[in-house]
């Protein structure tokens, strides 16, 4: 009885296993609005970022201009980016996946990558190292490092009184980049 | 004496009856009323309040701010919250200043040009008029809308259907409803309207 109790529990601890301490940028089943600034190799545009995290852990994101028309839409899910709807200038094939990429590196959401991988100090996500650096316990940045050919990435984030204030990407050498700004509710 | 208590059962039928929207025609004579206010219009300024509704979230972005136009291209449209956001029409030459900072808009041109069009065209009322769009007008007590529908595939791309609410009376712009070819929808409801009141020409000079 007290082994079949022990499985149970632990079987629960299984299944309600919180994502890791400290990487929780958006939590599960929350949504959130943010100020975004895209920087597409020299196009700057500046918007809205709508996101959803399901309870699934599939990633709902929205790029909207400020006039309301949505630029963007497009969902992740089972490791994989379904584009709902793209301007053709963010629709482009190498745009769209440096750009899906990037989001799933700002809200640390590839730890629900099948790819990732825990290693400590440092983290892999497929061919990816991920180099995270944490501060009174709250991930303040990570450094993305792939092919020695390809520019290396930084993840930034901001933290405030709220949480967090502002959260950033940026390549190496390359105008590529995306800054988030949450907007809280007055 | 009767049963108050059944009073606003009574006048249900009344109010739903009020709701309805009844077609007319584009030969209405309401419709050339309004393009007869519209045409006297001079200019126009307003608050703004622009509600952003996204398929998949609860929450809705909501952006306020202010607008002036003068005929025959000259507008001002300008968020101050969340963000910061002007768009400074003048004649041909559209400006854009994003939270501080002008904004060269390279490589949105087209977006930006498409919304320039629908902007003014909904104030002015030019866009019923517009061969882009498919025209549907309907009434509903002191209220006259407008549903276009774009005809071309690059503005389908963009839009998928837009309707705009005018006042019979004195013409005075109401409410702007975008609908997105995502399905997203954008409603845009004006408030303390001025017509043919004091513009500053400065407000479409600079930021």
């Amino acid at each position: 009885m007290k082994l079949l109790s022990l499985i149970f529990s632990l079987l629960i601890c299984t299944v309600n296993a919180p994502a890791q301490k400290g990487i929780e940028i958006l939590p599960k089943g929350k949504e959130q609005i943010y100020k975004a600034e895209f920087n597409l190799t020299g196009t700057t545009m500046n918007g809205f970022l709508a996101v959803h995290h399901r309870r699934n852990h599939t990633l709902h994101v929205s790029f909207t201009s400020p006039m309301g028309n949505n630029l963007l839409e497009m969902r992740w899910r089972n490791g994989h980016w379904k584009k709902i709807h793209a301007i053709k200038e963010l629709g482009g094939r190498r745009t769209f996946e440096m750009m899906a990429e990037d989001i799933l590196l700002l809200f640390a959401h590839y730890q629900f990558d099948r790819g990732f991988e825990d290693l400590g100090s440092e983290w892999k996500w497929g061919k990816k190292k991920l180099l995270p650096e944490f501060s009174d316990g709250s991930l303040v940045s990570v450094k993305v490092v792939t092919k020695r050919h390809r520019p290396t990435k930084t993840v930034k984030y901001e933290f405030g009184e709220k949480g967090i204030d502002e959260m950033s990407i940026n390549h190496q050498g390359f105008p590529f980049s995306i800054a988030l700004e949450p907007i809280r509710k007055k | 004496m009767p049963d108050l208590r059944l009073l606003p059962f009574l006048l249900l039928p009344i109010f739903s009856f009020s709701q309805d929207w009844k077609t007319i025609n584009a030969d209405d004579g309401s419709l050339t009323e309004l393009k007869k206010e519209l045409a006297s219009m001079e200019s126009i300024k307003g608050d703004i309040r622009q509600e952003k509704s996204f398929s998949f979230l609860t929450e809705k972005l909501i952006s306020t701010g202010r607008f002036i136009y003068r005929k025959e291209a000259q507008l001002r449209w300008e968020f101050t919250d969340p963000i910061e956001y002007i768009i400074l029409i003048n004649g041909s030459t559209m400006r854009l200043k994003e939270e501080g900072e002008e904004k060269k808009y390279k490589g949105m041109n087209r977006i930006l040009r498409q919304v320039k069009e629908i902007i003014l065209g909904c104030i002015d009322g030019s866009i019923m008029d517009d061969p882009d769009y498919r025209t549907a007008f309907s009434v509903n007590g002191e209220t006259i809308r407008i549903q276009l529908q774009p005809k071309a595939k690059e503005l389908k791309e963009f839009i998928k259907q837009i309707g705009v609410e005018f006042l019979r009376n004195g013409a005075v712009l109401q409410k702007v409803r975008l609908v997105d070819s995502s399905g997203d929808e954008t409603s845009i409801e004006f408030s303390a309207i001025e017509t043919n009141s004091g513009i500053d020409e400065a407000a479409f000079a600079d930021f």
